[in-house]
């Protein structure tokens, strides 16, 4: 078939970290993220993409990513390939907060939507798990409530806590 | 010292993102968290999304004051939603109810519809859960008096533990001189109803006003009717009670002629309407220590593009920051000042006076 030919020859395009690191990475695969795609679609793959708002290792745990979740060259995604990628997305967002947190935003800023769902979720389920004071802590949040104000709030939730 | 910022903050729109995938009993404590996401997850976009994403879902019961033997309704800004759980109903209940009092979990205490003038009242409540269908029986002792006021607050959730507080008067209407009641109290951890020995001396002239209550932290609030207006507070944790005056101008009932105590973003607030005017004013008590109110906003209702079935619309609770649920006649309305919308609007079998008791729940069961 003549389809299966021209994707033997995949074109890959080359991204550029804010810090000068590159990576070369298919095309289809660098196309999950919709940012990405709108760039190839107005001709930039000639050159290199810069994607100034990632650092070289955000970079490449997002290369990763779109590796893992490039469109399949058969074009039919089977039940047990989901079910290995469900997996591997569980072990890739299990790293520390802040890691997390960057893979966050640059799933935000690249237009992933399936990482940002993932990342998003997990982050939530920290959230869930933590104190307010450890919140605060791992999103670098100031607190700007005043001892009175924060007291009067805690008052109003004393009944999820107990 | 200050964390060092490691990262940029996070745009508001992640955060959004990722607080509306976290459980509504966590909200509150993300509320403290800073000013920022306190604001966030009172607005009308979060609380839609998180819907959504968690299946919680919020909005007013609504029952007819005068129409004792229709069923409360339901509106909610969720019915876009094709799936049947966003129209609550107490269908699931044994028998015809009226709501006597609600939490904002979603708890409801219910009472099967009777006639006045029987005798024989209901020998229990039903304790309720609409969006779980769950509910259980607790003994309702024949009141010594007339009950003239009910309020129900949940304490905990890890058991669930609630208290439930009625008041009661020997007589019906206010004789001259102070208005005296007595008041018992429910909690679930014992199951049993308490009289207190305590008498509640209200100032001369004032009286309960049927409105339900107004819950923030473990305190319950009813605006009491007289001349200048004051508000009993009660706190179920600590069983005590005070009375205290509303300040100029909320005092003065020529000055307004609706005025109407509501929950704003978890604060006490009142809505009044400026007499023969359609200008609402949303008034919030800053400081529940020092009791300073501030006028955060004025809106003139009849610039609003509600249906026009009604000549007239009264505001009577806010689902969010920015959604309030407006009444006229027959017709109930949710509006949203931030897409300057109608979300919502329901058709009521029985007009008039309503009793509104809002809920946010979850689908989390509170039986074991």
């Amino acid at each position: 078939m003549s389809s299966t030919l021209c994707c033997s020859f995949a074109k890959n395009v080359t991204l550029r970290s804010s810090d000068g690191q590159t990576f070369e990475v298919e095309e289809a695969a660098a196309q999950v993220s919709q940012t990405i795609k709108r760039m190839i679609e107005d001709g930039c793959t000639g050159s290199v993409i810069p994607v100034p708002n990632l650092t070289g290792p955000v970079l490449a745990l997002v290369i990763e990513y779109f590796k893992k979740h490039s469109p399949p060259s058969d074009g039919c995604p089977t039940a047990l390939l989901e079910m290995e990628i469900k997996d591997w997305d569980a072990k890739f967002v299990a790293v520390d907060n802040d890691t997390l947190l960057d893979l966050t935003l640059a799933a935000h800023y690249l237009e992933i939507q399936g990482l940002l769902d993932l990342t998003c979720h997990r982050v939530a389920d920290i959230l869930n798990d933590n104190s307010v004071e450890k919140i605060r802590e791992i999103f670098h949040i100031k607190n700007d409530f005043t001892p009175e104000e924060e007291a009067e709030e805690r008052s109003k939730i004393q009944w999820a806590f107990e | 010292m200050e964390p060092p910022l490691a990262l940029p903050n996070l745009p508001p729109d992640i955060i959004l993102e990722i607080l509306t995938r976290t459980s509504l009993k966590g909200i509150g404590r993300f509320r403290l968290v800073s000013k920022d996401w306190n604001l966030i997850t009172y607005g009308s976009s979060f609380m839609h999304q998180h819907h959504q994403r968690t299946k919680t879902l919020s909005g007013f019961f609504m029952q007819s004051k005068s129409e004792t033997n229709l069923m409360p309704n339901f509106i909610s800004n969720n019915n876009l939603d094709t799936d049947s759980r966003s129209n609550l109903s107490l269908q699931f209940l044994p028998g015809r109810v009226r709501i006597e009092t609600a939490t904002k979990q979603g708890i409801l205490l219910c009472i099967d519809c009777y006639s006045k003038n029987r005798q024989k009242i209901p020998e229990y409540y039903y304790v309720c859960k609409p969006s779980t269908k769950e509910w259980c029986k607790i003994p309702n002792p024949k009141p010594r008096f007339n009950i003239i006021g009910t309020g129900m607050v949940v304490l905990g959730s890890k058991p669930f533990r609630y208290k439930i507080v009625r008041f009661l008067t020997p007589s019906a209407t206010p004789s001259i001189g102070n208005y005296h009641c007595r008041y018992e109290i429910f909690d679930s951890k014992t199951c049993m109803w308490r009289q207190l020995k305590d008498v509640i001396s209200l100032p001369q002239g004032n009286f309960f006003r049927f409105a339900s209550a107004v819950s923030v932290s473990d305190t319950l609030y009813w605006l009491l009717t007289n001349d200048n207006n004051n508000v009993l507070a009660f706190n179920v944790t600590t069983e005590s009670w005070r009375v205290f005056e509303l300040p100029f101008p909320l005092c003065n009932r020529k000055y307004f002629w609706f005025r109407k105590i509501v929950d704003y973003n978890g604060r006490l607030a009142m809505l009044c309407m400026i007499s023969r005017t359609s200008n609402m004013q949303l008034w919030v008590m800053e400081d529940l220590g020092t009791k300073v109110w501030s006028r955060r906003q004025t809106i003139s209702i009849n610039q609003l593009p509600l249906p026009k079935e009604e000549p007239y619309y009264f505001p009577h609770a806010f689902l969010s920051s920015d959604v309030l649920l407006l009444l006229g006649g027959h017709t109930a309305v949710l509006y949203n000042f931030e897409t300057f919308s109608c979300i919502v609007g329901k058709r009521l079998e029985c007009g008039g006076h309503q009793q509104i008791f809002p809920i946010f729940s979850d689908l989390d069961k509170f039986l074991t």
